[in-house]
């Protein structure tokens, strides 16, 4: 059910991160501020076909304006290259932390 | 909200708050619970959110702030807030509802002293605050590096040294209630929080 985000060699796949998220390889890079963003972005992929159950959801979620990002979608939030702030939110709605 | 040195001013007039006791709720994912695929096993501590509140920040502790515990006063409120995904969905009126994950729902035991009502319009006054500034978004204020109120209000009544924790509207269930649990405020043995479970699958204890 997880996409298999990275190579046979076991590194992560920026091409195959970038097609998840729809990111061009510009957008790619914007989000990679901290140098750790595909990892993030992995993560990020991971618990929310965690919590989806597929990649269409995901999709989904990602683009639909968020109340708890004052209405900007995912999707926008990790091109401005804060990717942390959605993978934070994920991880607080997997242990249930009230938010 | 009221600036800091008026919110500390004006907190010890709001003490001493409610003592509660009574059962609080949670219900948080089965695989970060217990992290049976993590790459480094862990025993679940229902009670404690790994990289949580203290080092993330969370709506009522700073990021480095003090050790903080979130629950829920209810079991439609747990559910609520762990259930934010499939919500955003109907608010959205996809067709689609995504699947839930197994989820653990549980309680804990608690005794608190002290515990500041902030659900309470005359307190929000005094407080100088509103139930739209205690639910308002957190997160991106954090990203921008702009004053989050909440935060503020979290480490002033922490700060204040007289309350063990603090009331405050659910910001995903309408009605809703939570709890932040100052844990470091929690003094044995007029002081707890403990899972409940018969079966002792799950045990913590706070303090």
């Amino acid at each position: 059910m997880f996409p298999d985000l990275r190579t046979a060699g076991g590194a992560i796949d920026s091409a195959r991160i970038a097609e998840f998220f729809e990111l061009s390889p510009d957008e790619l890079k914007t989000s990679d501020q901290r140098g750790s963003a595909l990892e993030k972005l992995e993560e990020i992929a991971a618990n929310l076909v965690r919590l989806t159950g597929s990649v269409k959801l995901s999709r989904i979620w990602l683009t639909t304006p968020n109340a708890e990002l004052e209405s900007d979608s995912p999707i926008e939030v990790i091109r401005e290259g804060d990717a942390d702030t959605v993978a934070d939110l994920l991880e607080d709605i997997l242990l249930g932390q009230p938010g | 909200m009221h600036d800091d040195a008026t919110l500390k001013s004006v907190l010890p007039s709001l003490g001493p708050g409610q003592n509660l006791a009574g059962y609080l709720w949670r219900a948080t994912n089965l695989e970060k619970l217990f992290g049976f695929h993590a790459t480094t096993p862990y025993l679940p501590q229902p009670l404690y959110s790994p990289g949580g509140p203290m080092q993330r920040g969370q709506r009522f502790t700073p990021p480095g702030g003090p050790r903080s515990l979130y629950m829920g006063e209810d079991m439609l409120t747990a559910y609520a807030e762990s259930n934010r995904i499939a919500a955003a969905f109907l608010t959205q009126a996809h067709q689609l509802l995504p699947p839930k994950p197994p989820t653990v729902l549980f309680l804990a035991e608690f005794e608190l002293k002290n515990v500041l009502d902030a659900t309470l319009p005359a307190v929000q006054n005094v407080l100088g605050t509103s139930d739209a500034e205690l639910k308002q978004p957190w997160r991106r204020l954090k990203r921008r590096r702009q004053p989050v109120p909440t935060w503020r209000l979290g480490q002033a009544v922490f700060n204040s040294g007289l309350f063990d924790g603090m009331r405050y509207p659910s910001a995903n269930r309408q009605d809703g209630v939570c709890i932040v649990v100052f844990v470091g405020r929690l003094k044995k043995p007029a002081s707890f929080v403990r899972v409940y479970d018969p079966d002792k699958n799950l045990k913590q204890r706070l303090p």
